[in-house]
């Protein structure tokens, strides 16, 4: 069963246009012959043991229909570099899991709650996407097999490219090719398979506080009000599972909580949300109305025997567990969520799934027994992976029909954060890496972990600010959120027993720099939702490796302690204790910009050692990039909507830059029916303007938000330079050297246009001359 | 009232700025500290920085656009990322808020001015009484307060000489009894001496004969050596029998050497008992390979010192779990180290060692607990007395009881040095406080604070130490605990508790905001001091300035 996948035409403008000629040595299918599965059968006499019963320790898996694995190899002959398969905590090119003087597992794909997980592990953690990237300098291609059983990979990097084996404890093949061959069409062809990424409301890309626990209405109130003291913006607060009555979800502790909705007003208020945690798991209490109505309809996954509900242990102690595979079940869930239904809550309730993998805690690796039945007569086994993302799926739903009913068709965007995820997920909401710990290890192996998830077609991602499990100390705090900052997902969150690290608690200098670095997340802000607009139409990451935006250069195929955000921005984030410098990579042939102070950097890029100090981690713009920016620090995004524009223009070698802005309300559906912007900013030939976006030309949205500020840099030096609007209402605009950023201390390293009277959503062209002779 | 849809209230600003500039034509400059609205008159034809760094035309100041570096062009508006905006909030106090809170569509200032005209109602006068009322409310139990604090400070002049007075007393008896006890340990010292002395006798008597019994028993060995060469069949030796003699010996070698005291004293004082010198001496033959006991528990006790590390060689379980309770009683300590004997002999002396919440070395505890071990091998029953065993016991015992007297003194004055030595604030107002515990009940716990002692949580009959005394912080407004119970993977409890002023001791606000790291309030009179009453004085007059101002509008 050789197949050698025909060459596909490309049409990828600007890449490599030889590409389908060499399409031939890009994708072997059973080269090996290792494709190869278990035929069904009947129990007899003298099987093997374990063929139709396995035990685990304590447990007892009844494997009902015996052997099921199937298994198939997929070669990359002209690729050293492989990505994805989704989750783990190691590099992001894939290490060789078998050849010589390799001891490894092989990379394994089932949804577990690991505690206390390793940083250097193919073990599997808590979401899996069985999506495999191989790339080299010519081109990308993709490896999906949609299946959601246990799965177990091999990787073998011989002298002939990469070679893979793929088993499955169950299920069929069904296995997607993505031929690319660039990095966005992969993702493109991908995003076809599994959807894209749901528009997330604009205020869940801003900070979000989280602590187990925020002990009760005071403490909410009183962290609120810290940020505020302390002039540092966030937009959400979390409460993790202490404010319901005794694990019930769908209540609150009376004695700690007695004024939900008084709570959430107050936090409204501030323009600010809360998110509650709700887990699958159901406390087995008869006077508890969610497990009564659960168990009467029919919601529950059922043990082996498919009759009985099944019993597993997690927080509330004996729980059922909501069956996500059921249609109806997920209608009841989505149901849970109205706001008639939901005592205590409000539209300014967002939610939080976890424990969803599902965890049980007395169950085989902490989860659900593999014969557990779930809807349709499934064995967990079959349908484990995709359990948690139905659970996510579930629940925003239940939260898209609350803002319905709440606010007319438009709606409301749900926002639901999982633990738990599998192919698709990124329909549903954003995911998090779950329960790190507070170690430069950890912090260091965010990146390949979110690079990982992000290429697998999942951008809302992120890792625990702080680290989850123990105490960090002020630098690591203090690093780890300015590298935050940069993620798509940014939360701050600590276990039960570590110290209370809000922002401010670790004193100055500390306060000022994490001050700093969240207010730098904000003003990216307009950048970044214009990002998830690019997710959210064409399925593209967020955060990117240095290959994915510079495919060719072989040396960045490997790098993974540096990362872009969207096409413009270079991000090298500080993961030692007291570094005084740092090495990067700039991808060559491209210009770069520091990203505070605006100096470009020298030579043409590659290689680079570069000073740091704790006030910031290196930040670069690429030449030929422009950033829409909202730089007035404000306590909240929603306290932002009003504000002026900054617009960073960064030309490249040929004294060109191309960008792009959307905007909606940041909240409701309407921009499905089209009430959104969308410009592209071009700056060619001296001029800059401000267009329509090409694909899709929203009318109806005009907040009327002004530019205030337009910084361009790399301007040829030496000349005075002039700025005039042209068109019908030409004028001369003010335009002197400034600053890149509002900071003492800073070289004016660009050409500042103050105030030039312009709407961010209007159509415009500004000329720049300068009057050297 | 605020923020209902903010995005709106975005829509609603931009509309607005007009108006903004305009105000800031008409001379009343929003947003300006009155104490620098100079600066931004100024006669001169610009407008300079603050920080100096700029100068611009008068009609950059609040224009919505950041030129100062330092903010300070921008007064009145959110343009500056590090501007502060003033509100005069007329029937309540000014305040000053970030730029970043100016034009946000949320209302910090109490008159609304942080927003544009229409979208906040002016709350200061309500605000204002609202705060005064709490404000008369704090004072009068301030003034309340500051009276008791009178009595507190009377108290605490008459505790203090009487603790003085106390310890001058006590101070006399001490040295008496230091040199009653001094007499009574040289006479005690005489016995030891004497008693060594005749034990080294005894045991260069003894040495001399095992010595001729060895070479006696040898002769007989040869010679039965000899006889069994003649004989064709030899009788096969009962080993196990002799391996229990030996041990039933060393069985008995306590009691002998108890034994041997006694026959000692009694050996000097007149002429030997033939019969009895005899068996004491095939005793003595008996117990000699072994080590003399208190011998060696004095080299066992060094070998801890010098290894403290090492487990203990026997019961290692259940004697290390005795030795930690069994601490230090720290005036036990060094004498037992002295007189291990005497110390053992002591039927309480159980008691004496177990002594929770003191903790000792790990060596003294565990070379204790060995000692003890060897204490209940002890026999029960006394020696046999004569005059002379009568006399020394007691010259040993008034030993003891003078000891005992003077550690009781010693006790009773490093008690009165302590509570001498303590900060009790200003004018020593907290000394009342000294004997007092203050508690709270929040949730299932009741929170107690024993000022300059301890403070508990306690849960029904359980109790957890969250901490001891460990003195004031932040310039004696703060009592801190620490080093109360360790907590499971976390930090030994301790507890901070913020002092303030009111009418009566409360203890209120118990939180635990870190894992084991816990905070509280407490009021108490002792706290109302003239500045805190001067203070609450100040504030009352000003918010009575603070509404004539409004009504003056």
């Amino acid at each position: 069963m050789t197949s050698r996948n025909a060459p596909t035409p490309t049409s990828a403008p600007g890449y490599d246009q030889s590409l389908g000629l060499l399409m031939n040595d890009v994708v072997e299918l059973n080269s090996k012959s290792l494709f190869n599965f278990e035929p069904l059968r009947q129990k007899q006499e003298g099987d093997p043991e374990g063929l139709w019963e396995e035990t685990f320790r304590s447990h007892k898996d009844s494997k009902p229909k015996g052997p099921e694995a199937i298994s198939l190899d997929i070669a990359f002959p002209a690729a050293r570099h492989v990505y994805g398969l989704p989750q783990h905590a190691s590099d992001f090119s894939l290490k060789a899991t078998v050849g010589n003087n390799i001891s490894s597992e092989p990379f394994r794909l089932f949804n577990l709650d690991v505690f206390e997980y390793e940083t250097s592990s193919p073990f599997g953690l808590y979401g899996s996407i069985p999506l495999l990237v191989a790339h080299n300098a010519k081109a990308t291609v993709g490896a999906f097999w949609l299946n959601a059983a246990e799965m177990w990979i091999d990787v073998d990097k011989s002298a002939r490219g990469t070679q893979t084996q793929w088993i499955a404890e169950s299920g069929i093949v069904d296995l997607f090719i993505l031929l690319g061959p660039t990095p966005t069409q992969v993702s493109e062809q991908y995003a076809a398979l599994t959807g894209t990424t749901a528009l997330p409301q604009l205020f869940s890309l801003g900070y979000h506080q989280c602590r187990w626990n925020y002990r009760d209405e005071a403490d909410v109130a009183d962290v609120n009000a810290g940020f505020d003291a302390n002039d540092i913006p966030y937009d959400v607060i979390w409460l993790d599972i202490e404010y319901t009555n005794g694990k019930r979800y769908f209540t609150w502790d009376a004695a700690h909580f007695p004024t939900p909705e008084a709570m959430q007003h107050n936090l409204r208020d501030h323009g600010r949300k809360l998110v509650a945690i709700i887990d699958p798991h159901i406390k087995k209490d008869p006077a508890y109305y969610v497990q009564t109505e659960g168990e009467k309809r029919g919601c529950f996954v059922k043990d082996k025997d498919g009759q009985k509900d099944f019993d597993g242990w997690c927080w509330p102690g004996s729980s059922f567990y909501f069956d996500a595979m059921s249609p109806d079940a997920r209608q009841w869930w989505a149901e849970q969520f109205a706001l008639t239904k939901w005592q205590g809550s409000t539209p300014d309730l967002y939610l939080w799934n976890d424990m969803n993998e599902p965890s049980v805690f007395n169950g085989p690796e902490v989860t659900m027994p593999k014969d557990a039945i779930h809807f349709g007569g499934w064995e967990n086994r079959d349908v484990h992976n995709i359990y948690g993302m139905l659970v996510h799926r579930a629940t925003a739903e239940g939260l898209t029909a609350r803002g319905k009913a709440a606010f007319g068709s438009d709606g409301d965007r749900p926002f639901v954060l999982s633990r738990a995820f599998f192919a698709g997920s990124q329909r549903y909401g954003a995911i998090w890496t779950g329960d790190n710990a507070a170690t430069w290890d950890h912090l260091r192996v965010s990146v390949p972990m979110l690079l990982s998830i992000s290429l697998a077609g999942l951008p809302f991602c992120g890792a625990d600010v702080g680290g989850f499990f123990g105490n960090p100390d002020a630098e690591l705090a203090v690093r780890w959120w300015q590298l935050g900052a940069y993620t798509p997902f940014f939360r701050g969150h600590g276990h039960l027993d570590t110290k209370r690290r809000e922002p401010w608690l670790f004193g100055e200098p500390h306060t000022s720099r994490t001050r700093a670095a969240i207010r730098r997340r904000y003003a990216l802000l307009p950048y970044l939702y214009t990002l998830f607009r690019q997710a959210n139409l064409h399925g593209l990451p967020i955060m990117r490796s240095l290959w994915y935006e510079f495919p060719h250069e072989e040396a960045g195929f490997a790098i993974d302690d540096s990362f872009m955000l969207g096409p413009a921005i270079l991000v090298a984030p500080i993961m030692e204790a007291g570094a005084q410098s740092r090495s990067l990579y700039l991808p060559g042939g491209s210009k770069w910009y520091d990203g505070i102070t605006g100096e470009v950097m020298a030579g043409r890029g590659g290689e680079a050692q570069v000073a740091v100090d704790m006030d910031s981690i290196p930040t670069w713009l690429r030449g030929g990039s422009i950033l829409p920016l909202q730089e007035r620090p404000r306590r909240s995004s929603a306290a932002m909507q009003g504000d002026p524009f900054t617009l960073v223009v960064a030309l490249d070698a040929t004294s060109q830059a191309v960008g792009e802005l959307y905007l909606d309300d940041g909240k409701s559906f309407a921009f499905q029916r089209g009430v959104f912007a969308h410009r592209v900013l071009t700056f060619t030939d001296s001029v800059l303007a401000n267009a329509p976006y090409v694909e899709a030309a929203g009318k109806a949205y005009n907040p009327g938000n002004e530019v205030e500020r337009i910084v361009v840099l790399g301007l040829p030096r030496g000349g005075k330079w002039q700025v005039h609007l042209q068109g019908a209402e030409a004028r001369r605009l003010e335009a002197e050297p400034g600053p890149l950023t509002l900071r003492p201390g800073l070289p004016a390293s660009a050409l500042v246009v103050r105030k030039p009277g312009l709407q961010i959503t209007g159509s415009w062209s500004l000329k720049f001359s300068s009057s050297v002779s | 009232m605020v923020g209902r849809t903010l995005w709106v209230a975005g829509l609603v600003l931009l509309l607005c700025t007009q108006q903004l500039s305009a105000s800031a034509v008409t001379g009343t400059l929003r947003g300006v500290d009155p104490a620098l609205a100079e600066r931004y008159t100024s006669k001169g034809s610009s407008f300079k920085c603050f920080d100096g760094s700029k100068s611009m035309p008068h009609k950059r100041i609040n224009d919505n656009y950041c030129d100062c570096i330092d903010g300070s062009d921008e007064p009145g508006s959110s343009a500056c990322w590090n501007g502060r905006f003033y509100c005069r909030n007329r029937g309540y106090e000014p305040k000053v808020v970030n730029s970043s809170m100016v034009d946000d569509g949320i209302c910090d200032c109490c008159d609304g001015t942080d927003e544009q005209p229409g979208k906040c109602m002016d709350t200061c006068l309500e605000a204002g009484a609202a705060a005064r009322a709490e404000l008369k409310a704090r004072t009068a139990a301030a003034v309340a307060g500051a009276r008791v604090r009178d009595g507190y400070i009377k108290r605490a002049k008459i505790a203090r000489a009487e603790w003085d007075a106390h310890l001058k007393r006590v101070d006399m008896k001490h040295a008496e009894q230091k040199k009653k006890a001094d007499a009574a340990k040289a006479k005690k010292e005489a016995v030891e001496a004497a008693e060594k002395q005749e034990r080294e006798v005894r045991e260069a008597r003894e040495k001399v004969e095992r010595e001729e019994r060895e070479k006696a028993q040898k002769e007989a060995e040869a010679a039965k050596q000899l006889e069994e060469s003649k004989l064709s069949k030899v009788e096969p030796q009962d080993s196990d029998s002799v391996t229990s003699v030996a041990s039933s010996g060393a069985d008995q070698a306590g009691a002998v050497d108890t034994q041997n005291l006694a026959d000692e004293v009694a050996a000097a004082s007149k002429a030997a008992n033939e019969v009895a010198q005899q068996q004491q001496q095939e005793q003595a033959a008996g117990q000699a390979q072994e080590l003399d006991p208190d011998e060696e528990a004095k080299q066992r006790l060094a070998q801890w010192v010098h290894s403290s590390d090492e487990p203990p060689v026997e019961g290692a379980g259940e004697g290390a779990e005795e030795a930690t309770t069994a601490g230090g009683d720290e005036s036990a300590a060094p004498e037992a180290q002295d007189d291990d004997v005497e110390y053992v002999g002591e039927e309480d002396g159980e008691e004496i060692l177990i002594h929770p919440n003191e903790p000792a070395p790990s060596w003294w505890s565990k070379g204790k607990a060995w000692v003890l071990s060897k204490l209940q091998r002890a026999p029960s029953s006394s020696p046999p007395e004569d005059a002379e065993t009568a006399a020394r016991t007691a010259i040993k015992a008034a030993f003891t009881k003078e000891q005992n007297k003077l550690t009781e003194l010693e006790r009773e004055k490093q008690e009165l040095e302590r509570k001498l030595g303590l900060d009790l604030g200003p004018e020593g107002a907290f000394m009342p406080l000294i004997d007092r515990c203050i508690e709270a009940n929040v949730d299932k716990y009741t929170y107690s604070v024993c000022p300059f002692k301890d403070a508990h949580q306690k849960d029904g009959g359980a109790q957890t130490k969250l901490g001891g005394w460990s003195g004031w912080e932040s310039n004696g407004s703060v009592m801190s605990f620490t080093n109360g119970q360790g907590c499971w993977n976390g930090p030994a409890r301790s507890i901070t508790v913020t002092v303030v002023c009111g009418q009566d001791e409360a203890l209120m606000n118990v939180l635990e905001p870190n894992r084991c790291e816990y905070i509280a309030t407490m009021t108490t009179p002792a706290a109302c001091t003239p500045a805190v009453l001067s203070a609450l004085q100040g504030d009352i007059t000003r918010g009575e300035q603070d509404v004539l101002d409004h009504t003056e509008l």
